[in-house]
């Protein structure tokens, strides 16, 4: 399986997870990838993105449909910086998540069963 | 290389642990930092989840086009129309059903603002947003509002039609929680990382305690303490007037077309009196702090400053309005009215539009409050009715004598000691005692046969106050609602409570009247209720409450209008009973008064612009004898900063525009007389505020150039008030060039005296600043210094036979931050402006909805 299917259908996943359990499905099902492709060199890369991209499509879906605008807007006077900043923390916040998940699922498979 | 294979492979495993281990820390601190969140941040995996968190909200900040809902206890489909201003227009089949629809509607819009005031009525604010509000539940429950509330809602008989209404409008509120989509909850619930509480129907009875905690306090006691302390009893009983110094009342004195001035002199200060010091050194005993805006003081940097303008400006320039005017003196024939409620302005605002309809029951248009399934404002196919705050004194302070001065057990009454009752109430953090949340605090509460008690320096004071007393007010304000004349809305409130009330109404068959309504109570001795009363006497507890006849009230009077501004309601030369202290001053009612004299064919657009008309009435008062000051002390040694301020105000149309760059100057001289005046009122020369008799009481000193009020005890010298009226031009002159530099467009009003609309809890971002406004001292939409109080929804009512209205309010009907429905009126406000409101016959008379809502019954 190539690489970019691979990585689409985990976006794909991590999307749909995310829209119907919650957050949780991030870290669940980016350990599930990193113990599947324990070989892969890319898992962690491929998770690490996968995750970013599912939110960054559900926080672009949220735009096309509502005024996210305001909402960066409201967080920028909240926090006291650029708004736009909570937008990458949501956006990094899958990608450690992701991140460490399948690094973790990735090591221990490696560990319970070396090529 | 056979020897360091071993070694590569030990340095490869520990580097694979290293890994494993990293990955380990870093996941684990991700998940608990997004499921337990750390410090102030709230768990970020469900808070920042663009499905479910707060990303979600945004998704939710318009209506759906079209929605369909099966709740359970409808009996018919109810229809809910939204047209272009996000008004909801509910048609129903029946009562039971029309206030199920209310309950889901309201909830739709203003979930979190219900809750945020449902717990600062009980107390339990910190259970919502931590420990930091504990000071306010603390307050809160001392207050007994919620203990209250609870005693109503018990003593409602179960078949009680009102009962079942209320409990009809909680099954509604609860209907929309059970089928809320993640996206609609509420911005701030994400925040607080909590969900609504299932909402119960007495929740109702607290909101109307909190509008009477709002409206219905007074501590006319404790400012009369600290004046007497000061000053002695007698100047105190003349600074702080059972009988407003200016006579322009509510109920209309026959034949008088022009205020009464009372020129009695002021008596002079008397030396300090040590005998009111304990009450005085306390302040307002419970702190008359809205709970929820003492949070907010506490979670901001301005604490400091924002309690001193609460509680020391004296005079607070929060005013309602409203007028009625006969067909005879309208321009078209029918009879107008205007209403004009302020209050703390907040977003999400204190109001809701809403339109209700039963065919042949109600047909009723108006603001309800988030909560309460009334509209205690508004207008119905046959009339209208709108209110100020009466203001009347109806809350009591009583010195007790207690067994035990830390834990008493007994009080004593005439001799015989009675057993305190007692309560003990404990304060939960977040989550509350369901959620987990930890038991901050445990306080004991005592109360009288008068209400609770309060320590206050070692004196334990108890409390009476109409808004503990069982009354159904709800219920009265439903059924005026319903009413198809002024006599029949009349004769339905008769039995209305608290908070007392100058309800205005007007009809389509030409007739106006007006009443201040509400329990009065009847007390022994001289009747006064502004100084705290022996508690060991029977016969200091009230006897029982004034009989309607007496209230103050008027009916299609000769004048040919009515007008209430929150000033004294009648006149004390028509009836001297003491009803209140420390009254308004009347400038406002002297400028409504005096506009509507001169117009005998009244436009509703001219109602509009009264409603802004940004001239003062008190200003000739003063910048007459100051120019005669000026000029007079010019001849010898002046001040050149008098001498330029007073030609700058010559110049002044005496208008409080925001283009015009005079009014501060004006302003800040009046800070400054003020100032010198009643230094006698402050503890120490250092403080800078004292109690502050009103600008009436200043207005009639101006009569008695030489009166001892005028020395500055600070000096050798003795002043008077030509002295100190130079002194506080050039002063002001001085301050304002200080502040914005020489005379041009940095001194514009606009600039300086804005509007401040927090949200409910000041979170940044969700408020809106430097509003401009068209008001100042003594307009009829007075300002303070920090702007947070104004007109909270204005309107004008024509009673033709087809009723038409106008009306705006400073926000918007959605309490989501980022609709375009919460603060969509807020520039018609700013320019004063109103919009007109739709008001259907049938549904399919609106055109062009916004959205519409079907409710049906559960299968």
């Amino acid at each position: 399986m190539s690489w970019l299917i691979r990585f689409l259908a985990l976006t794909l996943v991590l999307l749909c997870g995310t829209w119907w359990a919650g957050w949780w499905c991030v870290p669940v099902a980016a350990a599930a990838f990193g113990a599947w492709s324990a070989h892969q060199r890319s898992a962690v890369l491929t998770a690490t993105l996968a995750s970013a991209c599912a939110w960054g499509a559900l926080l672009a879906y949220d735009a096309t449909v509502g005024p996210v605008g305001r909402l960066l807007a409201i967080f920028g006077q909240m926090l006291r910086m650029p708004g736009g900043m909570i937008a990458v923390l949501t956006i990094a916040f899958a990608a450690l998540l992701g991140a460490s998940a399948s690094a973790l699922a990735r090591g221990i498979r490696r560990l319970i069963a070396p090529t | 290389m056979s020897d360091t294979a071993p070694i590569a492979a030990v340095v490869a495993r520990a580097s694979q642990a290293a890994s494993l281990l990293l990955s380990a820390a870093t996941l684990a601190a991700a998940l608990y930092v997004g499921a337990r969140g750390a410090g102030a941040i709230p768990p970020l995996g469900a808070f920042l989840d663009p499905a479910h968190g707060v990303w979600s909200v945004a998704r939710a900040a318009e209506l759906p086009r079209t929605a369909s809902v099966r709740i359970a206890g409808l009996r018919d489909s109810v229809a809910v129309t939204y047209d272009d201003r996000g008004v909801p227009h509910i048609f129903a089949q029946n009562e039971d059903d029309l206030m199920r629809a209310f309950g889901f509607v309201v909830a739709r819009d203003r979930l979190f603002q219900m809750e945020l005031q449902t717990r600062a009525t009980a107390g339990t604010l910190s259970e919502l947003v931590g420990e930091r509000a504990l000071g306010a539940d603390i307050a809160a429950r001392a207050q007994g509002l919620a203990w209250g509330a609870e005693r109503k809602w018990k003593a409602l008989p179960d078949t009680s039609k009102n009962r079942r209404l209320v409990q009809a409008y909680a099954d509604g509120v609860n209907a929309y929680l059970a089928q809320m989509r993640p996206e609609e909850l509420p911005f701030e619930y994400h925040l607080f990382h909590t969900r609504p509480q299932p909402w119960k129907a007495q929740y109702t009875y607290y909101l109307l305690a909190r509008m009477a905690l709002t409206l219905a306090w007074s501590d006319d006691e404790v400012r009369h303490a600290g004046a007497a302390a000061l000053v002695g009893e007698r100047a105190a009983d003349a600074l702080f007037p059972a009988n407003a110094p200016i006579q322009e009342p509510i109920e209309p004195v026959a034949g008088r077309r022009a205020p009464r001035y009372d020129t009695t002199p002021l008596p002079p200060p008397a030396p300090r009196d040590s005998t009111h010091a304990a009450i005085a050194a306390a302040g307002s005993p419970t702190g008359n702090l809205p709970a929820v805006e003492t949070v907010a003081a506490e979670t901001s940097t301005a604490d400091a400053e924002w309690l001193g303008a609460l509680r020391g400006s004296g005079e607070v320039a929060v005013g309602s309005n409203n007028w009625a005017v006969s067909p005879r003196r309208t321009a078209a024939g029918h009879a107008l009215l205007s209403g004009d409620p302020h209050l703390q302005l907040t977003l999400p605002s204190i109001w809701y539009e809403v339109h209700l309809q039963v065919p042949g029951v109600i047909d009723t248009y108006g603001v309800t409050i988030p909560g309460g399934p009334i509209v205690p404002i508004g207008f119905n196919r046959s009339m209208a009715w709108t209110a100020t705050n009466t203001g009347a004194d109806v809350l009591d302070y009583f010195a007790e004598q207690v067994d035990d001065e830390r834990h008493p057990t007994k009080y004593q009454v005439d001799g015989v000691w009675l057993p305190l009752e007692r309560r003990v109430e404990t304060f939960f953090g977040q989550g509350g005692r369901a959620l987990g949340g930890r038991a901050l605090r445990t306080t004991v509460l005592y109360q009288t046969h008068r209400g609770p008690m309060i320590r206050i320096n070692g004196r334990w004071l108890s409390r009476r106050w109409t808004a503990l007393d069982a009354s159904d007010d709800g219920a009265y304000l439903r059924l005026a609602s319903e009413a198809r004349s002024v006599d029949e809305w009349m004769t339905i409130m008769q039995g209305y409570a608290v908070p007392a009330q100058n309800f205005l109404v007007a009809d389509t068959l030409g007739h106006i009247a007006i009443r201040s309504t509400g329990h009065y109570p009847l007390r022994g001795g001289d009747g006064r209720g502004d100084r705290v009363a022996d508690g060991t006497r029977r016969a200091s507890d009230w006897r029982g409450f004034w009989p309607v006849a007496r209230y103050p009230q008027s009916r299609d009077p000769a004048q040919g209008y009515l007008a209430s501004n929150n000033q004294q309601p009648r006149d004390p030369q028509v009836d001297p009973s003491y009803f209140g202290a420390n009254w308004p001053a009347p400038w406002r009612a002297m400028r409504i008064n005096r506009l509507l004299r001169a117009d005998s064919a009244v436009t509703p657009d001219a109602m509009r612009r009264y409603q802004t008309d940004p001239t003062s009435e008190q200003t000739d008062l003063f910048l007459r004898p100051m120019f005669d000051a000026v000029a007079q002390a010019a001849t010898g040694d002046v001040d050149t900063a008098a001498v330029r301020g007073a030609a700058l105000l010559r110049d002044w149309d005496g208008r409080f525009t925001p283009d015009n760059e005079r009014a501060v100057l004006y302003d800040v001289m009046m800070e400054e007389l003020s100032q010198r005046t009643w230094d006698e009122l402050r503890a120490t020369a250092t403080v800078r505020r004292g109690p502050t008799p009103s600008s009436a009481v200043l207005a009639m000193l101006m009569r008695d150039p030489n009166s001892l009020w005028w020395d500055d005890r600070t000096t050798a010298q003795r002043e008077t008030r030509d002295s100190l009226l130079v002194a506080s031009i050039g002063a002001a002159y001085r301050r304002v060039t200080r502040m914005y530099g020489p005379p041009g467009t940095r001194w514009r009003w606009s600039g300086i005296r804005t509007a401040t609309i927090n949200h409910l809890l000041r979170l940044p971002g969700l408020g809106r600043s430097q509003i401009p406004m068209s008001s100042g001292r003594g307009t009829l939409s007075p300002s303070d210094g920090d702007g947070t109080h104004g007109a909270s929804w204005r309107f004008v009512v024509e009673l033709s036979s087809d009723v038409h209205a106008w009306g705006t309010y400073p926000g918007g009907q959605s309490g989501n931050p980022v609709s375009d429905r919460y603060d969509d009126r807020l520039a018609a406000w700013t320019a004063g402006t109103l919009d007109s409101l739709r008001f259907p016959r049938r549904a399919a008379d609106l055109r062009s909805p916004r959205a519409t809502l079907t409710l049906r019954p559960e299968r």
